[in-house]
């Protein structure tokens, strides 16, 4: 068994990201922190060097989830999984252009989240996806 | 060339057309004249030469019919019957002398052999010599020959001592000649006899005696030979049966003076008659020219004052014209400019010919009188691609743009719809341009408008799905959070929890629905609407007062969705553990704006520890609270006691808090 690579969560809404964090760590997966902003992702994931990044495309400030990971890909290649209340076809082509693991929308079933992670490293994903 | 000539490059100004005409029907007047004058001129020379001949002949008859009347005379005096006796000579000496008295000649008798046998010069009985024979034709030998009487030239007279003639009659008696009577007038008769005839000053006359000496003469004297043969026409005439001749000289010069004169006169008249006929025709010509100018070049003249009945006539049809032309403008005039449209004519050089008073003020260029006045003047900006589509237009194009952008000089741009198009002229070619155009800027701005409109509706829709999903994801994260921390809660009280987090999203979206600032909603009032609902939510709603003291302040719809979570979770603590008081539980609420940018926000009431609530709910629930205060709206959650009262003060600043990023 794959081990869990550390996941940073990156998500304006706190509740919401302390949901995911509660729901990852009840599941076993480590976690390094939360952002709430593109700019704070930026730091957090120079610092800690996180294994996956779960990010919501919409971020207040001036970065949103799509330039914060074009800033990140400068000095990282740490594996994306994209989130989003709602994306319309531009967005989602500019998403996928930064080749991401998964893109999950929400209302996501948080109970879901976990399995879909596993599943993920189980794939080998988590080990190559940063390098593509 | 001539001026009938044709051809492209030909091209006569009209004055320099009717100076031609004019001088080309003087044409034949002047030939004619040079005609006449040249048959004037042969007449007149054989006028002359006939003049100078008659006047030869007649000189040249009067020498003979004086001559003619000595001989008659001398003949009869030969029949004298004194002349039949030698001793009846003195009595014919006598006779001889009355002859001479009444003929101015004297008389000389001689016999066969040429001896004087009297002179009436001298006395009867004189000794006289023989007689002379003189160079030239001599008259005495040819008597005897002929038995005629005869002339002879002249020669000098030995009795007279002067030059005489001879005029030779026989005596002739029993058919033969017995003696010879002869006359010898002197030379000064015949000067005489040609004196007395009236002779031209210029004119030359000399008598001349067989053998060519000049006898007498008539007109200037002292000229030498030579100058009177170079005089100029010579006329000759033999002088009866004698070989005398006589010359006539009449002088060339004469001739063509008096042709001179005569013709300077005729000159004189022919150029006065032409000079008066080329001034009327200069005067008629230039008001004819004036006229025809005027006609031409559509000056328009006086059909009063026109001289000509046809061009008067053309005149009035012209003006006819011109007066229905001008009423046909005019009318197009006040058509143009009554439009309700901005419309402007031009004409091939772009001059304005009319405008529309709307035109004027679409064009901001108020009461202007631009007509005459060229587009490029009025509009000195004006880009070279319209330039363009000017030259173009006026090649024959229409062309039209429903949108065009049109800079104004203030640095304001309007937009402008407008079709370019040409006009021809009653010849077919193109006159010159009709521009229609209508300024909607106003139509397109609110075109923009309502584009930005849609445009921030779609933005608004995208934005409440994602808020919607997202609140969902909230509830769902709640509801996670609060099963997970608090397993033992009951049932309906969890549900009423959710219903209330439920219910104050629904708010916030009505708030928003209501809200003139699409991305704004009044705080104040959104907090008034879920304290309300949250009081009459609790069990035992009855026991909780409401005490709200509220400001209205319009925030971030995304900062109220934030802000609502943590506050509802305050509220819950409050209304599930009220602090009594004088008047009972109370929940109270105070909301205001701390200098420019920052909001405090107060919940108190909250009475300590309840069995209506759990320790581990509790804790969430400020948890909660602090978290997404402190992290999603970047303020301050910190506890304010009052008076045994717990309570607690969110601050945050709503200027920090930017939008969510939208895309």
């Amino acid at each position: 068994m794959n081990p869990r690579k550390e996941v940073l969560i990156v998500e304006d809404e706190s509740l919401i990201a302390m949901a995911i964090e509660f729901k990852l760590k009840q599941a076993g997966w480590p976690v390094c922190g939360r952002a709430t902003s593109g700019e704070e992702a930026v730091e957090k994931v120079r610092a800690c060097l996180p294994g996956l990044l779960l990010m919501d495309i919409r971020l207040a400030g001036d970065l949103d989830g799509l330039e914060t990971i074009r800033v990140i890909r400068e000095f990282s290649t740490v594996p994306v999984v994209f989130m989003t209340g709602y994306q319309d076809p531009t967005t989602k082509r500019r998403a996928l252009e930064l080749n991401p693991l998964a893109f999950l929308e929400k209302p996501l079933k948080l109970m879901d989240l976990e399995p879909i992670l596993t599943g993920l490293l189980n794939a080998g994903s988590l080990d190559s996806a940063g390098a593509r | 060339m001539s001026i009938l000539s044709r051809g492209p490059s030909r091209c006569l100004p009209l004055r320099s057309f009717l100076t031609r005409l004019g001088l080309l029907a003087a044409l034949p007047v002047l030939c004619a004249y040079m005609t006449a004058s040249y048959a004037y001129l042969k007449r007149s020379r054989e006028s002359y030469l006939s003049n100078a001949e008659t006047h030869a002949l007649n000189l040249a008859k009067a020498v003979d019919r004086r001559l003619d009347y000595i001989l008659d005379g001398l003949t009869m005096l030969a029949a004298s019957p004194y002349l039949d006796a030698p001793e009846d000579l003195a009595a014919f000496h006598s006779v001889a002398a009355r002859f001479r008295s009444v003929y101015g000649i004297h008389v000389i008798l001689a016999d066969l052999d040429s001896n004087m046998l009297l002179n009436t010069r001298t006395p009867y009985g004189t000794a006289l010599p023989r007689l002379p024979v003189p160079r030239g034709h001599a008259a005495v030998p040819e008597v005897l020959r002929t038995g005629r009487p005869s002339i002879g030239d002249s020669f000098m007279g030995p009795v007279a001592g002067e030059s005489l003639i001879a005029a030779v009659v026989p005596v002739t008696r029993a058919d033969s000649v017995h003696r010879l009577l002869l006359g010898t007038p002197e030379l000064r008769l015949f000067q005489g006899l040609l004196d007395a005839i009236p002779f031209p000053e210029a004119w030359i006359a000399v008598l001349l005696d067989g053998k060519g000496d000049e006898m007498a003469r008539l007109g200037q004297a002292g000229l030498s030979e030579e100058s009177v043969r170079n005089l100029g026409y010579e006329f000759s005439e033999r002088v009866g049966s004698s070989n005398w001749e006589l010359k006539l000289y009449a002088p060339r010069s004469e001739l063509i003076g008096g042709l001179l004169r005569e013709g300077a006169g005729w000159l004189v008249a022919l150029l006065l008659s032409l000079g008066a006929t080329s001034l009327i025709g200069i005067v008629y010509g230039r008001r004819m020219i004036s006229t025809a100018e005027a006609l031409i070049l559509g000056r328009g003249i006086d059909a009063e004052a026109a001289p000509i009945l046809e061009i008067r006539q053309v005149a009035e049809k012209l003006r006819a014209i011109e007066d229905q032309r001008d009423q046909s403008l005019r009318l197009l005039e006040l058509f143009i400019e009554n439009m309700p449209a901005a419309v402007a004519m031009f004409d091939r050089d772009m001059r304005y010919i009319s405008c529309s008073r709307r035109f004027l003020a679409d064009y901001r260029l108020g009461n202007r009188d631009i007509r005459g006045l060229s587009h490029y003047e009025v509009f000195p900006d004006i880009p070279e691609g319209w330039k363009e589509i000017h030259r173009r237009c006026l090649e024959g194009a229409v062309e039209r743009c429903e949108r065009d952008p049109f800079p104004r000089s203030d640095g304001s741009t309007d937009w402008v719809r407008w079709e370019l198009r040409p006009w021809n002229g009653s010849d077919g070619a193109v006159g010159g341009l009709v521009l229609f155009s209508e300024v909607i800027t106003g139509t397109v701005e609110s075109e923009r408008r309502i584009e930005r409109s849609l445009e921030e509706k779609e933005l608004l829709l995208q934005e409440l799905l994602h808020r919607t999903n997202n609140n969902m994801q909230g509830i769902q994260a709640l509801m996670l959070l609060y099963s997970q921390v608090d397993p033992g809660a009951d049932l309906p009280g969890f549900v009423n929890l959710m219903t209330g987090r439920i219910a104050a999203m629904a708010t916030v979206y009505r708030l928003l629905i209501d809200s003139s600032d699409l991305s704004r909603v009044d705080f104040g009032e959104y907090l008034e609407s879920v304290g309300r609902a949250a009081a009459e939510r609790v069990p035992g709603k009855t026991s909780c007062a409401l005490d709200l003291d509220i400001e209205s302040i319009p925030v971030l719809f995304d900062v109220v969705v934030a802000v609502a979570l943590a506050v509802l979770e305050l509220f819950d603590l409050v209304l599930l553990n009220p602090a009594p008081d004088g008047e009972g539980p109370t929940l109270r609420v105070r909301l205001r704006r701390e200098g420019t940018d920052s909001i405090a926000l107060t919940v108190s009431g909250f009475g300590g520890s309840s069995s209506q609530i759990s320790e581990h709910r509790k804790v969430l629930a400020l948890e909660l609270a602090d978290q997404i205060v402190r992290e999603q709206i970047k303020g301050t959650l910190e506890r304010s006691d009052v008076f045994g009262v717990t309570g607690w003060t969110i601050r945050f600043n709503d200027k920090q808090y930017t939008q969510r990023v939208s895309r």
